[in-house]
């Protein structure tokens, strides 16, 4: 189990960086979805989005697993990735 | 009328694939003296230095096209039934090609052909597809998926499938619905006008690294023909990869007309004037 609020920071953080400032005036929180329902990313952004958040982390995350599952926030994904 | 017996030609696809695809090519040639297939004037505007005779001959090999992708397309729709794969031509540069590569196609010609090609490629084979393609051995299908969840975990499949040293076959102009790309789109310059591709294939080479080989159908009188063009190398700019995969299907469609398809026309604004 990886800490949470470090994961957190990281995900908020290459949120920040790829985007810049793409969310700015946007609700930033991990109730929003990643999609067009929330953030607005698309297909390929939320998987450049997962593939930066494997390799800040360094390991495997199985994002299969999480998009299997259909919609995802940004607290899902952090949940996610802190339980590896 | 047309449509009738174009809908019968399915029927008869989806029961006996083999002969319906024998009776396309009859039933194409039958009907092309009644101004079937994309007309002259569609195909003047994208092909202004084309002869009234060779716009004709365009026209004709249009609908042939078309009438024998429906009866190939019709006989995927069943998995039980061995989809009627047609005689692919030997092709010396197919078997020499090797993975990890993104094999990338367009809606011309006849597309529905490809499927049997892919059996034969040196490797495993992921095609992301909307339910064109059959089930066959050593190819993974995956469907582009109707929301952003499902189509990002296609492509997630597809970076997966590279990163572990396969083929990915796509379509550049995949995916296309009223008039937009489900997943943005690059626009490039073409036959002196401008076409619209989907940023997908693209996304995937810059990701992975990885580079596209672009990869058509074409009827010739022995079989089906399959061409290939030389690879495009990845690079960080989608447009830069658009713009050479447009190049590539410009000179090809230049050679040949009538392997322009309906979906072309749809994402390709002719010249101004055109």
């Amino acid at each position: 189990m990886a800490d949470r609020a470090q994961i957190a920071a990281t995900v908020y953080g290459i949120l920040a960086m790829r985007w810049t400032g793409r969310f700015d005036g946007r609700r930033l929180d991990d109730q929003v979805s990643l999609g067009s329902d929330g953030l607005g990313l698309d297909s390929i952004e939320i998987v450049e989005l997962l593939l930066d958040c494997e390799e800040e982390v360094g390991r495997d995350t199985h994002p299969e697993e999480l998009l299997e599952t259909g919609s995802i926030s940004v607290g899902r994904l952090i949940d996610h990735l802190a339980r590896l | 009328m047309k449509g009738r017996l174009v809908n019968a030609l399915r029927l008869w696809a989806v029961r006996w694939p083999h002969l319906a695809f024998l009776l396309a090519r009859r039933f194409a040639w039958l009907l092309a003296p009644f101004n079937r297939g994309i007309s002259e004037e569609r195909l003047a505007a994208v092909f202004p230095e084309l002869a009234p005779r060779a716009l004709k001959a365009a026209r004709r090999r249009s609908w042939g096209n078309f009438v024998q992708s429906e009866a190939l397309s019709a006989s995927l729709q069943h998995a039980d039934i061995r989809p009627a794969d047609p005689e692919i031509l030997p092709n010396p540069g197919l078997e020499e090609l090797r993975p990890p590569l993104i094999l990338a196609s367009f809606h011309i010609g006849l597309f529905p052909a490809l499927g049997a090609v892919l059996v034969r490629l040196p490797g495993e084979v992921l095609v992301v597809h909307q339910g064109r393609f059959a089930p066959r051995p050593g190819v993974k299908l995956v469907l582009r998926g109707d929301d952003e969840w499902d189509r990002a975990a296609a492509f997630h499949h597809a970076v997966a499938g590279l990163r572990s040293g396969g083929f990915v076959f796509t379509t550049l102009d995949g995916g296309y619905r009223d008039g937009a790309y489900e997943a943005g789109a690059v626009e490039v310059p073409m036959l002196g006008g401008t076409i619209s591709l989907a940023r997908g294939g693209f996304a995937l080479a810059r990701i992975t690294r990885t580079p596209i080989v672009p990869l058509v159908a074409r009827r010739s009188d022995g079989g089906v023909e399959i061409v290939c063009g030389q690879p495009i190398p990845p690079a960080d700019e989608e447009e830069t990869m658009a713009a050479a995969a447009a190049r590539w299907l410009g000179e090809y469609l230049s050679e040949f007309p009538g392997e322009i398809s309906r979906r072309t026309l749809q994402i390709l604004q002719p010249p101004p004037g055109g």
